[in-house]
């Protein structure tokens, strides 16, 4: 039976100096790095620099990185950081591509309750598109990449307790997004 | 949990997110950065790393021990070396080091040689020349985010290759990525992951070893009979879009 080595193992070789190590860990968690970035940044292009440059300096900090600390959070506190910092120089204001969103009505009758669903969730992604970047954010960051409440605020460069108070923002402001489409 | 949190849950499955890049393969290119001290200042950057050097095939000698040479480029006039240490008095580029400034007509016949326009920004802001070096100039803009030290989103500078003295020397320091890239399908190198050095051999000969500029994120390729270089802070798919869209 083989056993994967956890994070803790591969960050525990990596500070000392295995490469190989570290570039499992890359594997590991390109996709949420590089989504992260996406979502803060608004580009691919900006987000595969920012979470690729975010990757390089958690390299080169990883003799800094508290043993049996999670990696996860700290990797994505320096990959956010360089996310914003390319936000910041692009004055781009992020947006997520839907589904839901983007696809025109089914163009064959549906069954109702499936109609009845694309049609939420159109509206949904649509409201959430018209959120700020603040409550778009902690949104997508908690519910559509489920990053944990000390992953968002890893990301989000805060506390845990302010991730809370955000996130109940932020769904108060998309229901009233919602009702104010509805109605 | 409530019902608009379970619909946002939902939702995730909608997103159309981005292909992931490669990135493991990515970071692995880039050599892992010596320890150093805490960085004081950007100009200090300089002072006490390991270094790269890029110059051209036919250079003159570059002070320093050279402990590698990364001659894959296929670049005719430029190459990469490795040295153990940059020369610690480099600076921030300023756009008077790019010479005088004149009107691009003013610039080619200075230069001799007619200037690779980007179709993708189209006209210069503002030209500089100097000897047979040209420098289009590119203001901020969406997209173009400010570099540091210059009033510009974008330089590129183009310049006659093979010509005897006419040379391009670059500084990268320990941790900068090099990726072989080609634009118009000729041999180039995006460099990124921070500021890098590059000295220039000035219109009366000289060449100052010892000052290197400091530069951000560059794309350097050769063509033409040119080397052309071009620097800014956009991200490297825009950098790379602009660089193929320079017309000869």
């Amino acid at each position: 039976m083989t056993i994967e080595a956890t994070d803790a193992d591969l960050a525990a070789r990596a500070r000392s100096g295995d490469d190989r190590a570290f570039g499992m860990l890359v594997e590991r968690h390109q996709t949420v790095a590089f989504r992260t970035a996406y979502v803060i940044c608004g580009s691919a292009a900006d987000a595969e620099d920012a979470a690729q440059d975010g990757f390089i300096k958690a390299r080169a900090a990883i003799g800094r990185f508290r043993a049996g600390a999670p990696f996860r959070p700290w990797l994505l506190t320096i990959v956010a950081n360089e996310a914003r910092n390319r936000r910041r120089s692009a004055g781009r204001r992020s947006a997520l591509a839907l589904r839901a969103a983007a696809e025109p009505p089914a163009p064959v009758p549906l069954p109702e309750a499936a109609a009845l669903a694309s049609s939420e969730r159109r509206e949904l992604a649509a409201a959430l598109a018209r959120l700020g970047p603040e409550h778009r954010e902690v949104i997508a960051l908690r519910y559509l990449l489920d990053l944990s409440e000390a992953e968002c605020a890893a990301a989000l460069g805060c506390r845990p307790g302010t991730v809370k108070s955000r996130l109940s923002r932020a769904l108060g402001r998309l229901r009233l997004e919602l009702e104010g489409s509805r109605a | 949990m409530p019902e608009l949190e379970l619909q946002l849950r939902a939702l995730a499955d909608d997103v159309l997110w981005p292909a992931t890049p490669d990135l493991a393969a990515a970071v692995a290119r880039v050599p892992r950065e010596p320890r150093r001290p805490r960085r004081r200042t950007r100009r200090a950057l300089a002072a006490g790393l390991a270094a790269l050097l890029l110059v051209p095939a036919a250079a003159v000698a570059f002070p320093g021990a050279r402990d590698d040479v990364l001659d894959w480029l296929g670049l005719r006039d430029v190459e990469i070396r490795r040295v153990p240490a940059p020369p610690a008095d480099a600076r921030l580029e300023l756009e008077a080091d790019l010479g005088h400034r004149v009107t691009l007509a003013r610039a080619q016949r200075e230069a001799g040689f007619t200037a690779a326009i980007p179709a993708a920004l189209g006209a210069p802001d503002r030209v500089r020349v100097t000897g047979q070096r040209i420098s289009l100039i590119y203001a901020p803009r969406p997209g173009l985010p400010s570099l540091d030290g210059v009033d510009a989103g974008l330089i590129l500078t183009e310049s006659r290759g093979g010509i005897p003295g006419e040379y391009l020397q670059k500084l990268l320091y320990g941790g900068i990525g090099v990726e072989r890239v080609r634009v118009r399908g000729e041999p180039g190198v995006y460099i990124s992951g921070g500021e890098h050095g590059y000295i220039y051999e000035t219109p009366s000969g000289t060449i100052e070893e010892d000052r290197p500029l400091l530069a951000g994120r560059t794309v350097i390729w050769a063509g033409g009979g040119r080397v052309h270089r071009l620097e800014t802070a956009a991200a490297r798919a825009t950098a790379l879009r602009i660089a193929r869209s320079a017309e000869p």
